[in-house]
């Protein structure tokens, strides 16, 4: 019974099955269940080192926390637990139809400052980009619970491709909309 | 059907009587004190009547005068009395020269300090001052001694900031319980926790700063997504403003020194006419005209266009669309112009909660809060979860910025990262850690350098050194550093950049408890009976708890064993016997704190039909 125990899994701390498949309202739920019982706030009364203890266990639900609400740090957690090597800068793959399509829309996103209506083809841009998302993470779903880790990684690299995109995105819009 | 009582893990579940807890706004321009009586928090007012308490402070040949007595001197002895010191807390000379402020600047590093005539003083040592006076009145009103308090703080303020923060709460002789971002406190003065889930906007406009902030609240939860403001934009550009105006109508000119301060109060009393007035009269010299709502609406809007672009921002930063805001709290003495709720209205397409007198929610809501956490209240299960405003990241080659922990992440959180050496050999390692969003480490701010030792001696690129940041519940940062390939412990030695080291702290307080008279042994002497007691008697409810059910028989006597050995200790007056017992029971106590921390994360997931019964049950 060491605090370790939950460091080696965030799915036995939130008491779920060790699945890509979370119930995000039911993670968001159980987070807020041990922040009530970890949170340092909660040992005021209570001597120097338990408060330690206590910033320390509330440090890992959150981090815990915002691992398995993330699909893309989910997905790159389970590929740890799994023992995959999780170097994704190095991890090369070879699908040009996937490069092409993240060209097409580095591009439009590019040629979003020119556009006559931006707020409509940044939306539209938006629903795309989700679009391909999704599909990828249906990808990593497959080969995951497949047990095929090499695709699934590949599957994970493509989605921090998508996840970038997705920041990019965020600060055009901040530079398009102007606030 | 009567239900179980199970305390929280780590409160004693004896009855206990009510205590003293006060809630601070310690402000730029005024501080407050309040607190919680019966069920209402209120404000507490100063011998002179008044609730705001100018945050001024006068070193006298005398003595020390705080507040109004202190800004009535500002003009004659201004070398002397200084005020706005909110602005440097956690700040260099070069951050006060930027300030213009009209003082007499020790030139150095590190903290600002300013010559007066009382000697050198920082702005933590002026802020103690302030919260050294709220606390008077405190005691006078409570008629007592002070157990604890909440200080506010902006939500934005860097670790430098809020550690200089504690560090004048401790030179105060305060316990504080808790650092308290101001949104959060004013959401907390209207009660908002205890609403339904939703996400709120604190919309805070001051005498020169405007805030922005965009809360979560969720079942007792509360977190802050997002932050904004202009740190140059408050009431006092509005009057500009008008003055502006009235220069260009009146086709005058400023003048002198004298009359500009005339020009600038009449536009000040113009403002706060046109509150209710649809016109107010205004004048310079032989002039004479009118300032109609509509005229002051059109020259508010440019100032108002930046609240709203920064509450877009943050709204953006948050990941939501204004119609997703649920309430907007107004902060601050200038959002009682007509036009600020007009627009902030539009905005957000609801009306804003205008209730409780602005200048006083956040104090207000600090005590609520001050009220929780020393225990008045128990059973309530209000918890605060607050995100760190800035990111903390490190220096590397070439003076560029890594991230380390990003913005906007909640807290408390622990980082851990891995370095290696550059050299063979290499024993030592300088760690430069900075605060802020920018790529050049020069734009952010610096926090604090760690010089890293005891590296075990390996060729170049083999130490595995793993440095783990943390940051607490009230946002502050604390670093360890261990070698991993050999486990050694490197030693950390913190240089905070604007800030005071432990020395320093401990050298003014030892300064102020001389001129205090107090015997320092024995007052420490006594701290650590009272800090055993409290030890003591938590371990003893945490044994009958949960003792049999988590320790063997065997681990059950060493505790006992090591409790009574600290039981006789406290009852003598041997200072470093006391420490030394306080250490060893914490240490013969980890493994049970860990198990029922372990065993109450477990039953917090496990039990919930439990929760759902006590909740039918009230």
């Amino acid at each position: 019974m060491q605090p370790t125990d939950f460091q080696q899994d965030y799915f036995s701390l939130f008491q779920f099955e060790r699945s890509f498949d979370v119930d995000t309202d039911e993670l968001t739920a159980r987070y807020r269940r041990l922040q009530q019982r970890t949170h340092p706030d909660r040992y005021r009364g209570a001597g120097e080192r338990e408060r330690r203890l206590a910033v320390q266990y509330s440090a890992l639900v959150n981090e815990a926390y915002e691992t398995l609400g993330s699909p893309v740090r989910r997905a790159q957690y389970l590929l740890r637990l799994a023992g995959v090597d999780a170097s994704f800068e190095n991890t090369s793959f070879n699908d040009p139809a996937f490069l092409m399509e993240q060209m097409m829309l580095r591009e439009q996103l590019a040629e979003l400052k020119q556009s006559a209506a931006p707020e409509q083809d940044l939306d539209a841009l938006a629903e795309r980009l989700a679009g391909v998302t999704t599909a990828q993470l249906d990808a990593f779903r497959r080969h995951y619970s497949a047990g095929d880790y090499a695709a699934a990684t590949k599957s994970v690299a493509k989605l921090q491709f998508l996840d970038k995109l997705s920041q990019d995105m965020a600060h055009m819009e901040g530079d398009i909309l102007d606030y | 059907m009567a239900l179980l009582q199970i305390s929280e893990p780590g409160q004693t579940p004896a009855p206990h009587s009510r205590k003293r807890a006060v809630g601070i706004d310690l402000g730029t321009t005024n501080s407050l004190v309040a607190t919680v009586r019966g069920a209402l928090a209120e404000t507490l007012p100063g011998a002179d009547g008044q609730h705001l308490l100018p945050s001024v402070v006068r070193y006298t040949d005398s003595g020390v005068e705080v507040g109004q007595a202190a800004l009535a001197a500002a003009g004659q002895d201004p070398l002397n009395t200084l005020s706005s010191i909110k602005r440097l807390m956690g700040r260099g000379v070069v951050d006060a020269e930027a300030e213009r402020l009209p003082y007499d600047i020790v030139p150095g590093e590190g903290l600002v300090r300013f010559q007066t005539r009382s000697g050198a003083k920082t702005p933590v040592e002026v802020s103690a001052e302030i919260l050294r006076a709220l606390v008077q009145r405190a005691r006078a009103s409570l008629g007592g001694d002070i157990d604890g308090v909440v200080i506010t703080v902006p939500a934005y303020f860097d670790d430098a900031q809020r550690q200089a923060t504690k560090d004048a709460a401790r030179l105060a002789d305060l316990n504080v319980l808790r650092l308290l971002n101001e949104p959060t406190a004013a959401a907390l003065a209207y009660g908002l926790d205890r609403s339904a889930t939703g996400d709120i906007v604190v919309f805070d406009l001051g005498g020169g700063t405007f805030d922005v902030s965009i809360l979560r609240l969720s079942k007792g939860v509360f977190e802050v997504l997002s932050t904004g403001g202009d740190t140059a934009l408050g009431g006092d550009d509005f009057d500009r403003a008008i003055a502006d105006w009235v220069l260009a109508a009146s086709g005058q000119a400023v003048g002198d020194a004298m009359r500009q301060r005339g020009l600038m109060t009449m536009a000040r009393a113009a403002k706060e006419a046109l509150t209710d007035a649809a016109e107010t009269a205004v004048s310079l010299g032989d002039w004479r005209g009118q300032l109609t709502r509509a005229r002051f609406d059109a020259i508010a809007d440019p100032l108002i266009d930046r609240c709203i672009k920064a509450c877009k921002r943050a709204l953006r930063d948050a990941k939501l669309k204004p119609a997703a805001i649920q309430e907007v709290v107004m902060v601050g003495g200038s959002t009682r112009v007509p036009r600020v709720r007009e627009r902030v209205a539009d905005v957000f397409g609801r009306e804003p909660l205008i209730d409780i007198d602005p200048d006083r929610v956040v104090a207000i809501g600090a005590a609520l809060q001050a009220d929780v956490l020393i225990g008045n209240k128990s059973g309530d299960d209000m918890l605060l979860l607050d995100v760190i405003p800035l990111s903390l990241g490190l220096e590397t080659m070439g003076g560029l910025t890594e991230k380390v922990i990003p913005r906007n992440t909640t807290i408390p959180v622990t980082v851990a990262q891995e370095f290696t050496t550059y050299q063979d050999g290499q024993v030592a390692m300088a760690i430069h850690v900075v605060q802020g969003e920018r790529e050049l480490v020069d734009d952010c701010r610096s926090l604090a350098r760690f010089e890293l030792r005891g590296i075990p001696p390996m060729v170049a690129g083999a130490a595995r050194i793993r440095v783990t940041f943390q940051v607490d519940a009230d946002g502050l940062l604390s670093v360890t550093a261990r070698e991993q390939t050999q486990g050694v412990e490197a030693s950390v030695q913190v240089k905070p950049s604007y800030g005071l080291s432990d020395e320093a702290i401990a050298g003014m307080l030892r300064d102020s408890f001389a001129c205090a008279g107090e015997d320092k042994q024995l007052r420490s002497l006594r701290e650590k009976q009272v800090e055993a007691q409290g030890l003591l008697q938590t371990l003893a409810n945490a044994l009958q708890a949960d003792g049999e059910r988590l320790l063997t028989e065997e681990e059950q006597r060493e505790l006992l064993a090591a409790m009574e050995a600290l039981h006789k200790a406290v009852a003598g007056n041997d200072l470093q016997a006391i420490s030394a017992h306080i250490e060893a029971l914490g240490q013969a106590s980890e493994t049970f704190a860990n198990r029922r921390m372990d065993d109450s994360i477990r039953s917090a997931l496990a039990g919930r039909h439990i929760d759902q019964l006590q909740s039918e049950e009230h």
